[in-house]
């Protein structure tokens, strides 16, 4: 029988990844502590991780699951075989359930009469931190070709970063329990076991995953300049480049690899001016504070990293070396993109 | 009596218009009384500039002027715009004023005064754009090189306090596409019919727009990391920096001149010259230099933020012509 579901929701960006793949490698010391990992859902592309995706995505686009196909029914064949007191979902995917007023609800449509306890967790992160790794993210996956700024003053509107609009719909909701963990990125903070920890598993001696991850790691400065190239050469060589499509996602691994060889990940982006990143902390001050007061009961007090000191680079003034070596990143990329594709339409 | 007329540029203040120009005007130009260098050659023109001023006085110069003063004509125009350096050494002015006075010509020395902004922007572009460098903008502009070329305080100095010279100044302003040389003419007592009567001449020259600019800056590092900025001959930089050039006006890279100057550079710049430029016009106009300062809107060079197409062609022909740059097989094979 199962006691309770915990829901671990995101948000991106706050090692979902790390936690996805950490409950993998520690699967069977979790099912001997009574934490119950299920199979319904989860991304085939991630086998080593347990991440729940398609339970996120049926409930964003139910068009592309339809009956025979929704995850959600496959969960609740597979828990009514399960007996254990807790079972654990992930999907920062669960954040864009909520990123839209109409979706709040389908959370708690979907939960009904699995378990009569569900609690959705979720790490919130300082909005500079996570506008500044969501921007990085975007441009290594061929998402976005934007600079910084322009990034950051259409992005810093929407309302993933503004957790009261963002999560009000569930933590103000009777029939979820809600639970916000400060996310600080600190290394001596383990996420995971701040989520174990709230899943009732104190001291965990878990053992970590790999964390020398050629595609995960994040660009630095001059990673996320040449990734913006190759992301222009693309759509400029292929009219219908989609970064969407099967060839651009094999890329995207092959490129974050080579980026990590380049030593581009050595060193870490900051989009951020002190200027700029003061202005985001006033534009977030008000409602963060309702926030906090809201799911913890005080002021928001997650460190804002306003004085961090910006790297972002122009690609031109690099020296000569580093942008030959973007020259050569691109041009070999795009033949790579093109064998891909051919391999696909193969 | 024949007057020499020197029009000393400076550089960067539409000389090579101006030159062109009196060329093509040779022969009206010639009714009206005014004399120029035989040769239309440019080189020709600033070469024998640059050596009257060092006190060398070439054959056909000589020979020239001689004519002239026979012949009776009003004026003998010479035009150099490297003569704008020589006139910060008075030495150099007195040579000047010596040659003159050998056959017996009052002088008048016809200056262009330009705002640093517009000349060092323009600098900027002609250096990048010849392959000669590829700094940024901010970084050439806090410290153009040689930095007495921008400070008008005493630029003059030595003609102006020279009674046997009369120095007119032409705001640069003054000058208009395709007729640059009239306001030149005009300062040098030209007669105004003739002037008016000259017909105008398309600009020759087209300032590099961004994306030149850019890809100029990216083809120089490449050439410099392959070391081919060492190893092939001037010549052949020069020829891609001019296949680059044309491939770029061909394809339509550019829709407006780069202009390196953002709100707050350009503030500090005229902050930083304003003084300078206040005595000159004192000097020169009896009055302060006013707010004679170009802006035009600021734009960044982004690459990733062109048009995907316009990049892939950007990127693909500095490959190309940096692949065709020709280095001397001795060479390559040292390499």
């Amino acid at each position: 029988m199962v006691e309770s579901i915990i829901i671990h929701a995101g948000a991106p960006k706050t090692a979902t990844t790390y936690i996805q793949r950490a409950l993998h490698a520690n699967r069977a010391a979790l099912a001997e502590r009574g934490v119950y990992l299920p199979q319904a859902g989860r991304l085939e592309l991630e086998p080593n991780a347990v991440c729940h995706h398609h339970l996120a995505w049926s409930l964003i686009s139910p068009q592309n699951y339809p009956d025979a196909r929704n995850p959600w029914t496959a969960l609740r064949e597979e828990l009514a075989t399960v007996d254990a007191p807790v079972v654990l979902l992930s999907s920062e995917v669960f954040s864009r359930v909520a990123s839209k007023d109409e979706r709040a609800t389908l959370v708690e449509d979907a939960v009904r009469g699995l378990c009569d306890s569900v609690r959705i967790v979720y790490f919130v992160r300082n909005q500079l931190s996570l506008l500044n790794s969501l921007y990085g993210q975007r441009i290594k996956s061929f998402r976005l070709l934007y600079t910084f700024e322009r990034h950051t003053a259409i992005y810093r509107e929407r309302r993933l970063f503004d957790y009261e609009a963002l999560l009000k719909p569930w933590y103000a909701n009777d029939a979820l329990n809600f639970t916000a963990l400060p996310f600080s990125g600190e290394r001596d903070v383990d996420p995971l076991q701040q989520l174990l920890t709230f899943a009732g598993i104190e001291s965990f001696p878990h053992a970590l995953a790999d964390e020398d991850d050629d595609v995960n790691s994040s660009l630095g400065p001059v990673g996320i300049e040449a990734a913006r190239l190759l992301g222009c050469y693309l759509r400029g060589l292929f009219e219908d480049f989609d970064p969407e499509e099967m060839a651009a996602k094999r890329l995207y691994r092959i490129s974050s690899a080579r980026a990590q060889r380049n030593g581009w990940c050595d060193e870490s982006f900051w989009g951020w001016t002190p200027r700029a990143a003061e202005e985001i902390v006033q534009h977030f001050a008000e409602s963060n504070d309702r926030f906090a007061h809201d799911v913890w009961g005080t002021d928001w007090t997650i460190p804002m990293p306003v004085d961090r000191k910006p790297s972002a680079v122009h690609l031109l003034d690099l020296p000569p070396p580093e942008l030959e070596k973007v020259q050569r990143f691109v041009f070999s990329m795009g033949r790579r993109f093109s064998e891909l594709r051919g391999g696909d339409a193969a | 009596m024949t007057r020499l007329v020197i029009h000393a540029g400076p550089r960067n203040t539409s000389w090579s218009d101006v030159q062109r120009q009196l060329v093509a005007w040779r022969q009206p130009l010639h009714q009206a009384g005014v004399v120029l260098h035989p040769d239309d050659r440019p080189e020709s023109w600033l070469t024998d500039a640059a050596e009257l001023a060092r006190g060398v006085q070439t054959t056909a110069l000589v020979t020239t002027v001689d004519a002239a003063v026979s012949a009776g004509a009003s004026i003998v125009l010479l035009s150099a715009e490297s003569v704008g350096d020589a006139l910060r050494d008075p030495d150099q002015v007195a040579n000047l004023v010596a040659f003159a006075k050998q056959f017996a010509m009052p002088l008048t020395v016809v200056a262009v005064v330009r705002d640093q902004l517009g000349r060092l922007n323009e600098v900027y572009c002609e250096r990048v754009a010849l392959l000669q460098m590829a700094r940024t903008f901010p970084s050439f502009a806090a410290d153009p090189s040689p930095p007495q070329r921008y400070d008008y305080s005493t630029a003059f100095d030595a003609v102006i306090t020279d009674p046997e010279v009369d120095l007119v100044a032409v705001p640069y302003s003054d000058l208009d596409a395709g007729t640059e040389a009239k306001p030149v003419l005009r300062a040098g007592g030209v007669d105004p019919a003739s002037i008016s009567e000259l017909p105008d001449t398309p600009p020759l020259l087209r300032p590099p727009g961004p994306v030149q600019v850019a890809a100029a800056r990216l083809m120089f590092k490449r050439l410099w990391r392959l070391g081919i900025i060492k190893r092939a001959p001037r010549s052949s930089i020069l020829e891609a920096a001019a296949a680059l050039e044309e491939h770029s006006v061909t394809a339509g890279w550019d829709r407006a001149p780069y202009w390196g100057w953002d709100p707050a550079s350009r503030a500090e710049a005229i902050g930083r010259y304003r003084p300078g430029n206040d005595k000159l016009a004192r000097s020169v106009w009896g009055r302060e230099w006013g707010d004679d300062w170009p802006d035009f809107d600021f734009v960044e060079t982004d690459l990733a933020s062109l048009d995907p197409r316009l990049v892939v062609d950007v990127l693909t022909t500095i490959d190309q012509l940096v692949k065709d740059v020709d280095i001397p097989s001795e060479t390559a094979a040292e390499s």
